[in-house]
């Protein structure tokens, strides 16, 4: 039964139709629940109505497992004054099927009391089930790129692992190769060297020994090579497969060492090299990192040189802002042509030997970094090294 | 002292590698950096272990002053070899110098937690192999100071 209070209010708010608003159900319900207020149009949501609908329990129309839980939560709202938000609750059509309802309100106050609430709700089906369609299908995707994510991780260590086991199984062959072919070669020139007849002319031999001796030159070039491009796989592998942590190395000290280990390049192509660092410490993968400069340093040494010119290196190491490092290098040697240098550190770059280029890319990789190459001013090449976060 | 003398006193090194290319350029190595050291030369981890622990036909050898030791061979691995002989208390005073082409983290630390007294990796350049295999033999048979006897 109604109390005092809600009849004065149905009073106050009379019971009427509401004015119409298009596929909004707009009503009042009383502290009870009962429906006081309802608008024309609820009959285009909800399939009753209006007359239909007034006086009647807003429960009646809930589907009824979720009546209790729904009486409960009413209560709480009156008590405590909430407004309702987008609150969303399954209904049941005049037709019988299943509504899902969004539905917003204000408490209509009275002497400081909640005495009901003023509603709006309007058929939100098409959307849940959309949402619930998407929601089954992000779930679907995200299982799917985890199980091509594990695959691709999978694939990607299988083939790591068998580059290295690759690289070591020829790498045994080849320290034979140049160990025989350099004693093969060292020795054909003692012979020739040692020969008495030789400087007469008068050694019918010497010919024959010179050939071979050439012919020994030229293998042992040529297994020096392929030791190199070996080698650099193996170094590349081995990046693949490093997961070291980061910590706090001087850039400066690390391409001193790379320089020291150098010297013999950097003599054969008469270099200078100036080092400007003004970071004392650099968060990186040490391993990696060094790689990195080591064959940009390296690549700059052996290839770069102009004849005739003094080569000259300069490497800088300076702070960018976020806590970047950038390391330029530049040089002024032979340069690269434009088109070369923009796939420079593409996948299959065909510049340079071995695999330096591919190490410096999957070193940067590894430090979320960026690399491009551009012209020197005045000729040469200027590779761009940035290094984000990590001062 | 007769050469024959001299050789008496020398040291032996044995050498376990199953590459025989490998096992030649050793040997021609250190002769060619005249260091005349005897090495012997088994293929296999099972005929290390004999030689070191003097069974069958190895019963007369002398205690080798060194051990090189390849990690990947037959029978028993390097890793097997190196604790076997590690674990024995008088064994345990032979250096063993690991020598393969082998960087690999994992081989290194295998290697050094198994006691074993220095790790090398075989460069491919011959140059660099030529000094790795001087230096080597001059380490262990002119400035090492040993303990063993026979």
């Amino acid at each position: 039964m109604p109390n005092l209070q809600q009849r004065e209010l149905r009073k106050k708010y009379k019971i009427t139709e509401l004015q119409n608003d298009a596929d909004l159900m707009i009503y009042d319900v009383c502290r009870d629940g009962m429906l006081m207020a309802m608008n024309k149009n609820c009959r285009n949501v909800i399939g009753y109505n209006a007359k239909e609908m007034l006086g009647q329990k807003i429960w009646n129309f809930l589907i009824p497992e979720t009546v209790e839980q729904h009486k409960i939560s009413y209560q709480k709202h009156i008590t405590n004054k909430i407004p309702y938000v987008r609150l969303r609750h399954n209904y049941i059509h005049k037709d019988g099927h299943i509504l899902w309802m969004e539905s917003s309100g204000i408490p209509l106050i009275e002497n400081k009391e909640c005495m009901g609430y003023k509603m709006i709700s309007k058929d939100v089906t098409k959307e849940v089930h959309m949402e619930k369609k998407l929601e089954i299908r992000e779930v679907h995707m995200e299982k799917k790129l985890e199980i091509r994510e594990h695959e691709l991780l999978q694939k990607n260590q299988e083939l790591e692992h068998f580059t290295f086991s690759v690289s070591h199984d020829l790498k045994a062959p080849l320290v034979t190769l140049e160990g025989f072919s350099s004693i093969i070669q060292e020795d054909i020139g003692i012979i020739h060297d040692s020969c008495p007849f030789h400087a007469s002319g008068v050694c019918e031999k010497k010919d024959k020994l010179k050939q071979l001796h050439e012919s020994a030159t030229e293998i042992n070039k040529a297994v020096k090579e392929l030791s190199i491009n070996i080698e650099s796989l193996l170094e590349l592998s081995r990046i693949g497969r490093l997961h070291a942590d980061r910590t706090k190395e001087s850039p400066k000290k690390v391409i001193q060492y790379i320089l020291k280990m150098n010297e013999k390049y950097v003599e054969q192509a008469q270099a200078t090299i100036k080092i400007n660092c003004t970071i004392p410490k650099m968060d990186v993968q040490k391993e990696v990192f060094s790689s990195i400069l080591q064959n940009v340093i390296s690549n700059s040494l052996r290839h770069a040189k102009k004849k005739q010119e003094e080569l000259k290196i300069n490497i800088s190491i300076k702070k960018k802002r976020n806590n970047d490092a950038l390391i330029i290098v530049t040089d002024n040697g032979k340069g690269v042509p434009k088109k070369e240098r923009e796939k420079m550190f593409t996948v299959l770059s065909e510049r340079g030997r071995g695999f330096g280029l591919t190490i410096i890319k999957k070193g940067i990789e590894l430090h979320n970094g960026k690399i491009w190459a551009e012209e020197n001013e005045g000729g040469g090449t200027k590779i761009n090294m940035l290094f984000p976060n990590c001062i | 002292m007769t050469e024959q003398e001299l050789e008496k006193q020398m040291q032996v090194f044995l050498l376990v590698e199953d590459n025989d290319a490998h096992a030649k350029l050793t040997t021609l190595a250190f002769k060619r950096n005249n260091i005349y050291n005897k090495i012997d030369r088994v293929k296999d981890g099972k005929s290390a272990l004999n030689y070191v622990f003097k069974k069958g036909k190895y019963k007369n050898k002398k205690t080798p002053g060194l051990i090189l030791l390849d990690l990947n061979i037959p029978e028993k691995d390097g890793i097997e070899v190196l604790t076997e002989i590690k674990s024995d208390k008088t064994a345990r005073m032979i250096p063993i110098v690991i020598l393969t082409t082998s960087n690999s983290f994992s081989d290194i630390q295998r290697a050094y937690l198994n006691y074993a007294n220095s790790y090398l990796v075989k460069p491919i350049n011959f140059e660099k192999f030529n000094k790795m295999v001087k230096d080597l033999g001059i380490y262990w048979s002119v400035w090492n100071v040993s303990l063993l006897e026979d």
